[in-house]
């Protein structure tokens, strides 16, 4: 599953918000910090990857996000 | 069904988890984690609970969440009928010395909770207990339990952990709603045995001895012990029929027997012929079949051109076919009535039957009374409960309305002043038929009325007229009972057009009445039929 997917089911979102890329928690009153701690454990699921005690709370914008993530697949 | 999902601590809610939960059900809601014990007492808001439970969340916890008070709140929920699916799992100490003489204090009383649950589910047949342990346990302890989203989130388990969960629960509410498959149709060549009959003849076949030999027998006494808890065999193999038969009768490493099998097509036809006709002739859907078969192709084309029947993936390590069969979830039930371990003699004398019935110069009236058929008719008790249930959930074509009925919900019928449940067996020279029969009827006593609620019968029995003598009978007890009136009411479905030519000949104008949106009403003076003339 994409992260664009993941985002959206998890924020139960119909359609992916504009400027996707630039969005950062607290942007939509869905994307609290639960819903980025559902989102960071959705993705690792999802794409195979694990992230860390301290990236669980650092992580908190798509760029950082999607950053991260391929840092990890390399 | 509105579910309400409770545990014991923090788990994600949002829509891309628990999506095989989500399917089983029309609402689920969530409540505040680390409160089972209100959950359970709220249970009237809902149809149903989902409870989740980490023992180290209750263990040794004096609030709301210790073990004994949610013990006494599920004992006090269960007393409202619902299904309480039940999870239950324990992070143990995985300390190999210091249990090396005693059991630790926690594992003990982890134990004691679990027998007391198990204890409950026999008094209460709505609680289904859900083991996480032996699933964690399958998927290793080390990738499910996760401290980092413990000490981050109070959530004890990982992703793949939660999508445990959602499997093993949704699995059993299915069970719990729906009956398992009826029959397993078996290929024969290296699915019975290694090799091929027609080629390799009796000596050069694997089966018994050693290595795949070994593998073939297990994988056989596998199929024997679901066919002796009421999974009907049949055979449907690409083959000389002779050949098979050689194999079932003269080696004598084979523990299927023929006896075993009831019914079976080897030749050379397409396998999804005869995959049709055996469903026509057991009179069983082919949503009830389940196929296996070691050949890829053939099991193609089987999914391609019958999608109800489940097709096994059987992998190509033989080794792994003995217990994947015994764990199949399409065979699994929670419980194997006495009905269902009779069911092969059932069928077998059913195919008897049709086969007599066939025959030229048949003049049914007679015939039935040449064999001494014997029906007869009961109040249910707690002894048929169970069995009544299953009829109500697994008959699809006599089925007057189709309503699907759990034993706790008969059992409140059978409470109630204004119902009145019977079940019918029959005996005959074809063999003992068991429970096979089943009518649900409410009284009006003050307009002197009753409501056909469920009228069905096995189809294995058709043929016989035993519903017009449990139509008949259950007249004769209502005008016995003061009423004066039985109301018809006919819902149909996909299956049930059996039930239509019936209803004309209980009432000649039944498709008119149907036609117009109207009841059959029946006067409980009628005379259908004379039940003391007929068998």
């Amino acid at each position: 599953m994409k992260i664009e997917k993941i985002f959206c089911e998890v924020m139960e979102l119909d359609t992916l918000p504009e400027s996707f890329d630039s969005l950062k928690i607290g942007d939509i009153k869905e994307w609290d910090s639960m819903a980025n701690m559902n989102f960071l454990i959705a993705i690792e699921g999802n794409l195979n990857i694990r992230f860390s005690f301290e990236e669980m709370s650092e992580l908190t914008s798509i760029s950082l996000i999607k950053l991260r993530i391929a840092e990890l697949q390399q | 069904m509105n579910f309400l999902f409770s545990s014991s601590s923090f788990l994600p809610v949002s829509n891309i988890y628990w999506k095989k939960i989500r399917n089983e059900s029309t609402s689920l809601d969530f409540s505040e984690y680390g409160n089972i014990v209100h959950s359970l007492l709220s249970l009237e808001n809902f149809d149903s609970l989902i409870a989740t439970v980490f023992f180290e969340d209750i263990y040794n916890s004096k609030n709301q969440n210790g073990t004994e008070l949610i013990l006494k709140a599920l004992k006090q929920a269960l007393v409202l009928g619902k299904p309480i699916y039940f999870s239950i799992g324990h992070n143990f100490s995985k300390n190999h010395i210091t249990s090396a003489r005693y059991q630790d204090n926690e594992n003990q009383q982890y134990n004691f909770f679990k027998e007391n649950l198990y204890q409950l589910s026999l008094n209460n047949n709505n609680l289904f207990i859900i083991d996480l342990d032996k699933a964690f346990a399958l998927h290793g302890h080390k990738n499910i339990y996760d401290m980092r989203n413990w000490y981050f989130s109070h959530m004890r388990i990982s992703h793949e952990g939660i999508n445990i969960i959602d499997n093993l629960v949704s699995d059993v509410i299915k069970r719990s709603i729906s009956a398992c498959k009826k029959v397993l149709i078996l290929d024969c060549d290296n699915t019975l045995w290694g090799g091929v009959i027609g080629e390799d003849e009796l000596g050069g076949i694997a089966i018994g001895g050693d290595g795949l030999g070994h593998v073939f027998k297990d994988f056989q006494l596998i199929i024997k012990t679901l066919k002796a808890t009421g999974i009907l065999l049949a055979l449907a193999s690409k083959n000389e029929e002779k050949d098979v038969w050689n194999v079932f009768d003269n080696h004598n490493e084979m523990i299927l027997k023929k006896e075993d099998i009831v019914i079976s097509k080897i030749n050379w036809l397409e396998k999804s012929e005869n995959i049709k006709q055996i469903s026509d002739e057991l009179g069983l859907g082919l949503d009830s079949f389940v196929f296996w078969d070691d050949n890829p192709i053939e099991r193609e084309k089987v999914k391609n051109s019958l999608p109800d029947v489940t097709v096994i993936e059987a992998p190509k390590e033989v080794f792994e076919w003995p217990e994947i069969l015994s764990n199949l979830n399409e065979f699994s039930r929670f419980q194997i009535t006495t009905e269902d371990t009779q069911k092969l003699e059932q069928y077998k004398s059913r195919a008897k039957f049709n086969k007599t019935k066939s025959d030229v110069n048949f003049d049914q009236k007679e015939f039935l009374k040449q064999i001494n058929l014997k029906p007869f008719m009961l109040s249910i008790d707690n002894s048929s409960l169970s069995r009544s249930a299953q009829l109500t959930q697994k008959t699809n074509q006599f089925n007057l309305r189709t309503q699907r009925y759990t034993e706790t919900e008969l059992q409140e019928m059978l409470n109630s002043n204004d119902h009145q449940c019977f079940i019918f067996s029959a005996v005959d020279d074809f063999g003992d038929h068991g429970q096979i029969g089943l009518s649900l009827i409410k009284y009006d006593y003050d307009n002197k009325s009753a409501f056909l609620d469920t009228f069905l019968l096995s189809c294995r029995i058709l043929g016989r007229d035993i519903e017009l003598w449990m139509m008949q009978s259950i007249l004769n007890k209502l005008n016995k009972d003061g009423i004066t009136i039985l109301e018809i009411e006919y819902l149909e479905t996909e299956r049930n057009g059996l039930v239509r030519r019936f209803l004309s000949e209980c009432d000649s104008n039944f498709e008119k009445l149907y036609n117009s949106g109207k009841k059959i009403r029946l006067s409980t003076c009628d005379t259908i039929i004379d039940v003391h003339k007929m068998y």
